[in-house]
């Protein structure tokens, strides 16, 4: 099976910074992973024919900080509100669509969306956000485990 | 005791929060009687950063500051370097860093014409609706955006963040045959952005101009990109180093953002429609029959045809990388030595959205004591929050969501994504 | 934080508006919480008691009304709808 890890964000902006800090345990764990900082659509190539791709980002829903959100699609478009919550310009949800429309898209595809509070350069994740590091690296490794 | 008497007041106010990227048009029935517009967030949390880092540091650290242009960032900071070493980058490592740049230009000209920018044009909601309809076109746009992305990763190393980049040059510099690898791809790629060019020119403009006071770069004998002095459609035309002799940042009140004035004229305009007003004459042939052949003029003053300039500069930069390509010769050093030395230098490129600024001071042993950076986008701040009111007095009639696309669309003239800017940007219509 | 520089906003909007009504006592504030606001009835007294102490609304009731409509166009918004202000003035009841 053929499978990648994405993560998007960018170290500086408090809790979007939980990507980069997820591919980076996800990196010393020996996995390679795509690092798109702020510009999702880099992706569009990297992904083309693969049986699973696994996403990590963080969101903005209203919900309580370091909630993990688990959508995944088969070909279908992602579920719920994502596409109005990612905390890029060209959002996550918006690329894989377009894939989608390009006949581009990953066979299956997992979004594990982290609710963050606070964007600000130069500002610090919040606790909880931090606090559902392990969680989520842990949670990427058993997606990619699953048959 | 009876009561107190009380009396009910209905407000009907929304919330709001300074320090995010925000838009507010107030209007009292037809009347447009504030726009508030902020989306700019000075990068003080990176200049702080640098304070106590090495020079050779700089250019890594500020590269950060923007995921869609790192060259910039990287090649203004080398230049302030420099210009404070006492180096004159020789011509060969010059040409190696214009050759990047001419990728960044291709990638981001490319994401914010034909991917954020165009779909406003054409009715849809964004990309996806239009690779629906036009996938042709969206294959083309990110084909063409990819060929500005290899050039990047051939010679930075990377594509994203690129790391082969250094004060003085570049790490390890390509050789001859990996640069004529991307000749083919390079020319397709130029005839891909005039047809991009020819594509965009048949969009519907609105029918809105503005007479700014235009800011960029100029360099005698090409169209200025990685060098220059700066130079304005009022008269100026100064080094880089006197910079903040001419222009201010004044505070916003009410808010903590800032706006940008050039001294005796007021809000300036930096990026393609400057850069096109100031030097299209330097501008290749091919781009300026491009140009010509679509009915651009000498000037624009047609905030939303930016575009089209967009769309012709990425002819330009497909055909600069071709021409600078053909006359690589491998540099026999990668990089020349920059042997620290106390003192204040300044560095300013044309990033893809406009000049983009820097100074720095730093001491005998390279520690960097003091860091500025303006970015285009601040600059710009001013006069988008004006085409906004012209905009706005204009589409009055409009029902509030086509007013709201519309205010969207003029954001979109001068950037698709706000990233090095601020994060998120909220727009709001209040009817009073 | 967020919730704080919301309710910091709105406790500005809600003096200025006493301060209109010639400074009488905020007796009661009626605010809407948008489904994504970020906010419960709880959390937003909890902020509205901290940022009020010491102002004319101080000890206002907090009548909050949540939204769970997810495509609201403010549903990421916090409104405050009114405010109601115990009049100083010499008015005759009805």
């Amino acid at each position: 099976m053929s499978a990648a890890v994405a993560v998007l964000g960018s170290r500086y902006r408090g809790d979007d910074a939980v990507g980069p800090l997820v591919g980076d345990r996800l990196r010393e764990a020996g996995l390679s992973v795509l690092d798109c900082r702020e510009e999702p659509t880099r992706l569009l190539d990297a992904i083309e024919g693969l049986d699973l791709l696994v996403v990590v980002d963080a969101v903005r829903s209203g919900a309580e900080p370091g909630t993990i959100h688990r959508l995944e699609s088969h070909g279908e478009p992602l579920p719920g509100d994502l596409a109005l919550a990612s905390t890029h310009a060209f959002g996550i949800a918006e690329t894989l669509e377009l894939a989608r429309a390009l006949g581009r898209a990953p066979r299956r595809v997992v979004v594990l969306g982290v609710e963050g509070a606070r964007f600000g350069l130069g500002e610090q994740p919040t606790p909880a956000v931090a606090a559902a590091l392990d969680a989520l690296t842990a949670q990427v490794r058993a997606e990619l485990a699953e048959p | 005791m009876s009561e107190p008497e009380t009396r009910e007041i209905r407000t009907d106010y929304l919330a709001r929060v300074e320090g995010e990227g925000a838009m507010l048009i107030r209007l009292r029935g037809d009347e447009l009687e504030e726009v508030q517009f902020k989306i700019f967030e000075p990068p003080r949390f990176f200049e702080a950063l640098l304070r106590g880092r090495q020079y050779t540091e700089a250019p890594d650290i500020t590269a950060r500051i923007c995921g869609i242009c790192p060259i910039a960032y990287i090649a203004s900071a080398c230049n302030a370097m420099e210009a404070v070493c006492g180096v004159d980058l020789p011509d060969e490592l010059r040409a190696l860093r214009r050759l990047i740049y001419c990728g960044e230009w291709i990638e981001s000209h490319v994401l914010h014409t034909a991917m954020l920018h165009a779909p406003d044009f054409l009715g849809y909601d964004g990309a996806v609706e239009l690779a629906r309809d036009r996938r042709d076109l969206v294959e083309l746009a990110l084909r063409l955006k990819k060929a500005g992305n290899t050039l990047m990763r051939v010679i930075g190393g990377r594509e994203v963040h690129p790391i082969n980049l250094r004060v003085g040059g570049f790490y390890r510099a390509p050789t001859v045959s990996e640069l004529q690898a991307l000749v083919p791809e390079l020319e397709w790629a130029r005839d891909a952005a005039v047809e991009l060019t020819r594509w965009v020119a048949g969009f519907e403009f609105p029918d809105y101009e503005q007479d700014y006071a235009f800011v960029g770069l100029r360099q005698p004998g090409e169209y200025a990109i990685e060098r220059g002095r700066i130079v304005s459609s009022t008269g100026l035309d100064i080094d880089v180093s006197e910079y903040e002799h001419h222009f201010t940042e004044t505070h916003v009140e009410r808010s903590n953002a800032l706006h940008s004035t050039l001294e005796g004229v007021g809000p300036y305009l930096v990026g393609p429609l400057a850069r096109y007003a100031l030097s299209s004459e330097l501008l290749s042939p091919l781009a300026r029959e491009v140009a010509a052949e679509v009915g651009l003029g000498p000037v624009c003053r047609n905030p939303f045809r930016s575009i089209v300039v967009r769309a012709v500069e990425t002819v330009y930069a497909a055909d600069e990388a071709l021409r600078l390509i053909a006359a690589y010769e491998r540099p026999a050093e990668p990089w020349v030595d920059v042997v620290p030395r106390a003192g204040t230098g300044h560095g300013c490129t044309e990033a893809p959205r406009g000049i983009c600024w820097h100074r720095y001071e730093i001491d005998d042993e390279g520690v960097i004591l003091d860091a500025k950076i303006v970015p285009p986008t601040s600059q710009n701040q001013k006069v988008i929050e004006e085409d906004l009111v012209g905009v706005v007095r204009q589409s009055l009639h409009l029902p509030e969501d086509e007013l709201a696309h519309r205010c969207e669309q003029t954001i979109r003239n001068y950037d698709p994504c706000i990233s090095c800017a601020t994060h998120f940007l909220k727009l709001e219509i209040e009817r009073m | 934080m967020h919730e704080q520089a919301l309710i910091d906003d709105l406790i500005a909007k809600i003096l200025a508006v006493a301060e209109a009504e010639r400074g009488g006592q905020v007796v009661r504030v009626r605010v809407w919480l948008g489904a994504l606001s970020h906010f419960t009835p709880e959390h937003f007294r909890e902020h509205f008691v901290d940022a009020s102490r010491g102002t004319v609304a101080e000890g206002a009731e907090v009548e909050a009304t949540v939204d769970d409509d997810l495509t609201h166009p403010r549903a990421s918004g916090v409104v405050l709808e009114s405010v109601v202000v115990a009049s100083r003035g010499n008015r005759v009841s009805g």
